[in-house]
């Protein structure tokens, strides 16, 4: 999950839970102080009808009045003693409007100056009271949508905002290609861990950029320096060979280390190819028809196995012509085909497909090779380390691919396809 | 024939010059700059074996003393720096081949007769042995004056022979030199044998007194009768 | 950070809850003898004929307050330790005993003689006194002259 999304995720479920919390205790408290309001009015409107009938009980108290809104009604001493006071709601019929209507009801009880106890009912109509909820949460609701919509779209602004340098670096770091010169960062930030981060990342890649060639020119030089001595020994064991003074068993000995030495030296070869390569000494390019060079390969290559019994079919809908140097072209197409050759078990089939835009070479396999690693230096896949791979081959394949401005893929669909793409 | 060899690496300077003496050449040798110049400028050579790092001065700079010099010896260039531009600069300088390190005797010993063969007076470019003459331009062989006809790959390993008579040819060095440098990872010398015998049948079908006889799991060798 | 904010919201609910105001359950009867003493002396000494009609228990929020109806309709509000904090007598007025001897002489000096007190009231910042005449005056808690009130 991206870094954004998560504290996004997180930032927004705090918030929404805070906004729930503070809504719900808002509400409670306007329902309660709403409430608190009727029955203060009930309680004050007691003292006015109380004030009124202890000034003038027999105006109010003709036969138990009852008034739109209290009744008051003579009650045993008994009673009075122990009335409480309690407040509730209820719905009154009202004549006039022929409706019932929501009413709130304070019951209480006073006593007159002769010590008789009287229990005294309120009404005021909660109609008013009930809108006023409605609104109260009709609003909260609105308020409530607002405020998280605009936290919403405002951490999301503040959020990208904030993290924009780090996905530029992460852009930065995905461009660069080791050996390769790397493209300027301009990534100005005023957070501190970011720039820290810019100079780490920058730093880094000076030095891997500096490890890269070193071990680049390592890699040159040791090779060069080692064509001589081998050829000194190769031309040596020649000699030896040619004196007509060694015997079967001492011809046999020498004949292996005449090939080890062979082989060290093709793998040597094949070294300073790669670092030739790196170092771009094939700056001549023309223009190169592959699939051309693919069938002139191909007829020598297949002649060379000619014991593993490999066909070959060229599927050709249009040539894949590139503009790169001669001499890696051969090479390129040379290593592909022999990797496809050496890795084909008898009888097997290559085809070679050939459009204007890519050219695949495909031979079958059982299982899908490591994508990861059979570029790499000296991987060999499973079972093929045979005596004529140096393990360089493809890694060779792709320094060329890179270097002319090709991609060289590998993908697995049954069969090992190795794909140049312009 | 005369050959100098100009090679700083004792080595190497030591083994082409027991090579090439093998061979039957007059051989001198030159370790570095200053000493090559003076040998050319005052003897005339077939061949000169030319290694470009050199102590006291660049092989290549060798070069164009010749050319001032007026110089006409066929040159091969044997560097260890297998480098395009060392090639190309090497070829427009005036010399005829270029030969990276490490390389096979056999291997030079083809170029060197075969650039001593384009030189030579008469412009006769065959390579004969006993009976069997071989037309290298043509891409011919005749035995008896009677041709031979041989594919591609068959003519190629004879000529190979032929110019390396007489020498225990290793197999791999065998299969690269006709093969090419393109299929030099090839240890797969099935090949090699079957072409090989078709040769010699073809030989001794032919009635040639030549054969190519095999050494040990070495290699090839190819004897008179 | 995000306890304390929820803490925070939790603590001002609670505290929502408890200034809920309370009166139901209020029995009447029983009122009349949780007034505190020296309210009881207070109401026999400077309203001696008069009898309660009922009395209000009112707790709202952390204060709370006994409001005393007179049979003859006159309110009068005492604290929790019994001090009087208000006293309205409805238009009759209010016994001078009660009234502040600075407020008195006050009235007395600046008014007309037919003119009296009819409601007197603790406020936070001092005293205020309605009167006969619908004036009402503000005082220092000491019955200094504040300012007229319209």
């Amino acid at each position: 999950m991206k870094l954004i999304r998560y504290t996004y995720i997180r930032l927004f479920s705090l918030m929404f839970m805070l906004f729930i919390l503070w809504g719900a205790l808002f509400y409670i408290s306007m329902m309660d102080e709403v409430m608190d309001e009727t029955d203060d009015r009930l309680l004050n409107n007691k003292g006015l009808v109380v004030h009124r009938m202890l000034q003038q009980p027999e105006r109010l108290l003709t036969a138990d009045t009852l008034s739109d809104n209290y009744r008051i009604s003579r009650i045993s001493e008994q009673e009075g003693l122990n009335h409480r006071d309690s407040f509730y709601d209820t719905k009154i019929y009202i004549q006039i409007e022929n409706e019932y209507e929501p009413m709130r009801v304070y019951k209480s009880s006073f006593k007159d100056n002769s010590g008789q106890f009287y229990e005294i009912e309120l009404y005021l109509s909660t109609i008013e009271r009930d809108n006023v909820i409605e609104d109260i949460l009709f609003y909260l609701i609105i308020l409530f949508v607002v405020m998280l919509g605009i936290t919403l779209v405002g951490m999301r602004l503040v959020l990208k905002r904030t993290f924009r340098p780090l996905y530029k670096l992460l852009d930065w770091l995905n461009s660069v290609i080791p050996g390769r010169e790397a493209p300027e960062l301009n990534n100005e930030t005023e957070i501190a861990e970011f720039k820290k981060l810019n100079d780490a990342a920058v730093n880094m890649q000076k030095r891997s950029r500096k490890a890269y060639e070193e071990q680049k020119d390592f890699i040159g030089n040791a090779s060069h320096e080692l064509q001589t001595p081998l050829a000194i020994s190769l031309n040596k064991l020649d000699m030896l060979a040619n004196s007509g003074e060694l015997n079967e068993e001492q011809m046999n000995l020498l004949s292996q280390t005449f090939e080890t030495l062979q082989r060290a030296t093709r793998l040597n070869k094949s070294l300073l190819l790669l670092s030739q390569i790196q170092n771009e000494q094939f700056v001549q390019v023309s223009e190169q028809n592959l699939t051309q060079t693919i069938q002139r390969v191909l007829n020598d290559m297949l002649e060379v196995y000619s014991d593993k019994n490999i066909m070959a079919k060229i599927e050709t809908e249009s040539d894949f012509i590139h503009q790169m140097n001669d001499s890696l072209a051969v090479v390129l197409i040379n290593n592909l085909l022999k990797n496809a050759i050496v890795h084909s078990s008898s009888n097997s089939l290559i085809t070679i497909t050939s459009h204007e835009k890519s050219l695949t070479i495909s031979n079958e396999g059982q299982t899908a090779l490591d994508n990861e690693k059979i570029f790499t230096r000296f991987y060999r896949a499973g079972n093929s380390k045979t005596k004529e791979s140096t393990g360089l081959g493809l890694t060779i394949a792709k320094e060329i691919a890179q270097l002319s401005g090709l991609s060289l893929e590998y993908f697995y669909d049954g069969k090992h396809n190795f794909r140049l793409k312009k | 024939m005369k050959i100098l060899i100009i090679e700083d690496e004792k080595g190497m300077r030591e083994t082409l010059e027991t090579f090439f003496v093998q061979q039957k050449f007059v051989v001198e040798t030159a370790h570095d700059f200053d000493s090559g110049l003076s040998k050319l400028s005052v003897y005339d050579y077939d061949c000169v074996l030319l290694d470009i790092t050199l102590p006291g001065g660049s092989g290549l700079d060798l070069l164009t003393e010749m050319k001032r010099l007026n110089k006409r010896e066929s040159v091969i260039i044997i560097s260890a720096r297998d480098a395009i531009d060392d090639k190309v600069l090497g070829l427009e300088l005036g010399a005829d081949d270029y030969l990276p390190k490490p390389f096979h005797l056999a291997e030079l010993n083809a170029r060197v007769k075969s650039l001593i063969r384009r030189n030579q007076s008469g412009g006769d470019m065959s390579v004969s042995i006993e009976n069997v003459k071989l037309l290298p331009d043509k891409r011919t062989v005749f035995v008896n004056d009677e041709e031979l006809p041989l594919n591609r790959k068959e003519f190629d390993l004879l000529y190979y022979f032929m110019v390396n008579p007489d020498r225990l040819l290793n197999k791999t060095t065998l299969t690269e030199a006709v093969w090419g440098d393109n299929i030099d990872q090839a240890d797969d010398l099935e090949f090699l044998y079957s072409q090989v015998k078709n040769l010699r049948r073809k030989l001794k079908t032919a009635g040639a007194t030549i054969e190519i006889k095999a050494v040990y799991g070495f290699g090839y060798k190819l004897i008179s009768e | 950070m995000r306890q304390q904010v929820i803490a925070l919201i939790l603590a001002l609910g609670l505290l929502g809850t408890l200034t809920h105001y309370s009166v139901a359950g209020n029995n009447m009867s029983k009122n009349e003898s949780r007034l505190p003493k020296n309210s009881q002396e207070f109401l026999k000494k400077h309203f001696p004929s008069e009898k309660i009609s009922y009395v209000i228990v009112d707790k709202d929020g952390l204060q709370t307050t006994f409001e005393v109806m007179l049979t003859s309709g006159k309110e009068i509000e005492f604290y929790k330790n019994g001090e009087w904090k208000e006293i309205d007598a409805k238009k009759t007025a209010v016994p001078q005993t009660i009234i502040p001897a600075n407020i008195l002489k006050h009235v007395k000096d600046n008014f007309d003689n037919d003119v009296y007190v009819v409601q007197i009231e603790k406020k936070f910042w001092g005293i205020e006194v309605e009167l006969s005449n619908k004036l009402e005056v503000e005082y220092t808690s000491g019955g200094k002259f504040l300012r007229y009130d319209n």
